[in-house]
């Protein structure tokens, strides 16, 4: 039975949760120091577009509660305050680690998926 | 790429000023037992996001209760602590209202003692139920609704739990009134008056600034600014400005 444009969806969604994390170390590393909207700009450029504030800033505040970032806040351009984030050593060695274990994992799966 | 963020709500959102969407954000944070500082950051980095990307903060963060819950669930463990401090806002106001009773019907000395009988046990159940339990309760019930259905123009309901409150609140004291009426303490002595008075007055404010406030609609300082002494906190929350 073919399966229903809802489950891919779901399927890619199930993906993205497990691997979110990585890619905003990854953005943060690339931008050096972000707040929320430049992040989320940085990803849409790599593709994840689509991503709301509502998943993106709980997120930050996991990985800064898990010592992989730290932020401090900072006047906004004729705003509020805003919060810029940047990646700590820890959270690059999180992110060495988890960009080797997912080149692992894709190249097990891309195996897994080969059908001839 | 889909997003991770719940699903689409159940009614069309309607645009709403950015500052209600940040006023119910802060009253679930507090209600799920966020610090006040934390409580801080969070309504900035949303509304900083709003002003920003100028999207609907409703479609951008979903409602208020689910954003909320991300941060920090509600629990129960806290729900109750809260009604505790609420009863004992009721315990400060009982102290004040007995020892200055007192002096009314036994005019003397601030040494002499408290009466406790079965007057001043149903004045402190009556300022327990409605300072500690009813605000907790069905105040939550409010914020909680209002958070969940925001911008969405489902009514709140305001006006049929505050008259539900009146009725529980009346049903409780009447029940309280008929068991304490059969229940004869006859007067016994407690601390002296002046010991209450100052007793009844220290608690209060305190007892104001951590009890159940749900509803109060306090939009939080901009974070950043350090937190005031405790006692200018107390002293504000006796004022009545949080």
């Amino acid at each position: 039975m073919p399966r229903s444009r809802g489950t891919r969806e779901d399927r890619q969604s199930q993906w993205l949760k497990g691997v979110l994390d990585l890619a905003v170390l990854a953005a943060l590393a690339r931008e050096r120091t972000a707040y929320g909207y430049t992040l989320m700009a940085a990803l849409a450029d790599r593709g994840f577009d689509g991503l709301k504030g509502g998943t993106i800033y709980p997120l930050l505040g996991r990985l800064e509660d898990d010592g992989l970032v730290e932020s401090t806040w900072g006047d906004g351009d004729a705003g509020p305050r805003r919060k810029y984030f940047w990646l700590t050593d820890a959270g690059r060695a999180e992110l060495a680690a988890g960009r080797e274990g997912w080149r692992a994992f894709a190249k097990s799966m891309n195996d897994a998926l080969e059908t001839d | 790429m889909s997003d991770t963020s719940p699903g689409p709500a159940p009614m069309p959102p309607l645009r709403l000023p950015d500052s209600d969407y940040g006023s119910v954000l802060a009253d679930q944070l507090r209600l799920n037992g966020m610090p006040e500082a934390k409580v801080r950051e969070v309504v900035a980095e949303v509304e900083d996001h709003v002003a920003t990307t100028g999207q609907d903060p409703v479609e951008a963060f979903g409602q208020p209760v689910d954003y909320a819950a991300q941060w920090q669930p509600f629990s129960w463990r806290h729900g109750l602590t809260q009604m505790a401090v609420g009863i004992g806002v009721a315990a400060a106001g009982g102290s004040v209202f007995a020892a200055v009773f007192t002096g009314v019907l036994e005019p003397g000395p601030w040494t002499n003692p408290v009466l406790l009988n079965s007057t001043t046990l149903l004045l402190f159940g009556l300022l327990a139920l409605n300072l500690g339990v009813i605000p907790w309760t069905l105040m939550a019930l409010a914020v909680r609704r209002e958070g969940r259905w925001l911008g969405t123009g489902r009514p709140k309901y305001d006006w049929t739990l505050r008259l539900g409150g009146g009725v529980l609140a009346g049903v409780g004291f009447g029940l309280f009134v008929w068991w304490a009426g059969s229940w004869d303490v006859g007067s016994v002595h407690g601390p002296p008056r002046w010991l209450t008075l100052v007793a009844g007055l220290l608690l209060a404010p305190l007892a104001l600034r951590l009890g159940p406030k749900p509803g109060d609609r306090r939009r939080p300082s901009p974070p950043g600014i350090p937190p005031q002494p405790w006692w200018r906190q107390a002293w504000r929350a006796l004022r009545g400005r949080g």
